[in-house]
């Protein structure tokens, strides 16, 4: 049932004959966890939440910075600091109070990607590397939920549909998680604005395809755009039937080794800021973060070498002393502990979880100047 | 046999290449022995994940002795 408020709202959607109100219904009862709130998931959520899904997920442990109202303009000034699932959720209620939104303010990972993902029907992709994709992908191919997956690299994006009515998925098309350096992300190649847009929007439109029925889904197609040419590339994607999924599951379980191994992840030590804080006396602390990455933090006891630079200026980072690794989400300085480990044999290196904020910056400062 | 070459993202960017047309070997029965064909033909892609497309289509079993475009795809993490 729709009341009167939902049919004025949803009128001009209620039009469309493809749609009706057996449309809308469909598009109510429909449950769909999107998976990342930043580019992509920004415009791809204000889309779907105004065509009205009737229940929502958000997935997001990062909190806003200042660095994404460029592209992720569901968010303004306002809302930095805030975590994306929780701020998303404020704001998209916002624009449509007429369904449900559960924010999820951490990351999805092996151990609870199973409970996050069940109760939904379609999954979106939006996340920005490539472990959470493989892990959303083989989640799905065990739940069986449809993916609807994007991507983008500078000026181009990808979309497709997986495990739709048993069609390919994402591991037909690259069946093994990357392990080179191709892990770049929009903070070290940048992007313009309007890519995740338009990327976002595309995926919101196969979204409300599926529910509704119409037209034809994204499924066993690559569709590639070039913002720059404007051009829209197709490519058959053929299942890949030689893939054994059923190695990747153990006791209907993600075997969460395949995710840490494949991102070459090592063992990493990890203390939380007020640890590192209450003996701050004993760490020299490395800023993976890139230049002019915000807020700033220069002093004593401070080396500041961007990720993709590691390699070239590893000599300035000693190796009798306990070095705390920080970017600005945790995610960059464990890859940095990665390659000091198993490439330049530091035993001796510290994630800091969650990455820097203002306060540990100002706490630091407090106790190292006394 | 001639064939034009396409390439996407960071694969482009690597090779500072769209798209050209080069001479392909002609006894290429599957999609190992094409890959091994374009990485001697631009070996700074050794290494690197990437999957091709044959004639728009990205599949393992190559039919068509006659190729006429190559994609190379390669993974995008971002969002």
């Amino acid at each position: 049932m729709l009341t009167d408020k939902e049919i004025a709202y949803y009128s001009r959607q209620l039009l469309v004959d493809e749609i009706g109100i057996a449309g809308q219904l469909k598009l109510k009862q429909a449950k769909v966890l999107v998976v990342g709130a930043g580019g992509l998931g920004c415009p791809l959520l204000q889309y779907i939440t105004a065509a009205g899904v009737g229940s929502i997920g958000i997935v997001d442990g990062d909190s806003v910075d200042i660095s994404n109202l460029h592209r992720q303009i569901l968010y303004d000034f306002n809302s930095i600091g805030k975590n994306k699932a929780v701020e998303s959720k404020n704001k998209l209620t916002a624009l449509n109070p007429f369904i449900d939104i559960e924010a999820f303010p951490f990351s999805i990972q092996a151990e609870n990607a199973l409970l996050l993902i069940e109760k939904y029907d379609i999954v979106v992709d939006c996340s920005d590397n490539y472990a959470t994709r493989f892990l959303v992908n083989d989640t799905c191919v065990l739940l069986q939920k449809i993916v609807v997956y994007g991507s983008i690299y500078r000026f181009e994006g990808q979309v497709s549909v997986f495990n739709f009515q048993n069609g390919p998925t994402y591991r037909c098309l690259f069946p093994e998680l990357p392990t080179e350096e191709s892990t770049t992300n929009c903070s070290l190649s940048g992007v313009i604005g309007v890519l995740p847009g338009i990327i976002g929007v595309l995926q919101a439109n196969e979204v409300i395809k599926i529910i509704t029925g119409i037209g034809e889904v994204l499924s066993g197609k690559l569709l590639v755009y070039n913002a720059l040419k404007n051009t829209t590339d197709f490519f058959l994607i053929n299942k890949n039937q030689e893939f054994d999924y059923e190695s990747l599951f153990i006791d209907n379980q993600l075997e969460k080794e395949n995710y840490i191994k494949s991102c070459s992840i090592s063992v990493v030590k990890e203390l939380n800021q007020q640890q590192v804080l209450d003996e701050s006396d004993k760490y020299i602390l490395l800023d993976v973060r890139e230049v002019g990455e915000l807020p700033i933090f220069e002093g004593e006891n401070i080396v500041k070498i961007p990720l993709g630079e590691l390699k070239n200026h590893v000599n300035v980072i000693p190796k009798k002393k306990n070095i705390v690794v920080f970017c600005k989400s945790g995610n960059r300085s464990k890859k940095a502990i990665e390659i000091l480990q198993n490439d330049f044999e530091y035993d001796n290196v510290i994630n800091l979880i969650n990455g820097i904020s203002a306060q540990f910056i100002e706490e630091w400062e407090r106790k190292t100047k006394c | 046999m001639k064939c034009e070459i396409r390439c996407f993202g960071m694969i482009a960017e690597k090779l500072n290449l769209q798209n050209e047309e080069i001479n392909l070997d002609t006894d290429i029965s599957d999609l190992q022995d094409l890959k091994k064909s374009i990485i001697a033909k631009y070996p700074s892609l050794e290494g690197m994940t990437f999957t091709i497309a044959v004639d728009g289509v990205l599949t393992n079993a190559i039919r068509d002795k006659e190729i006429k475009t190559i994609a190379i795809l390669p993974p995008f993490a971002g969002g």
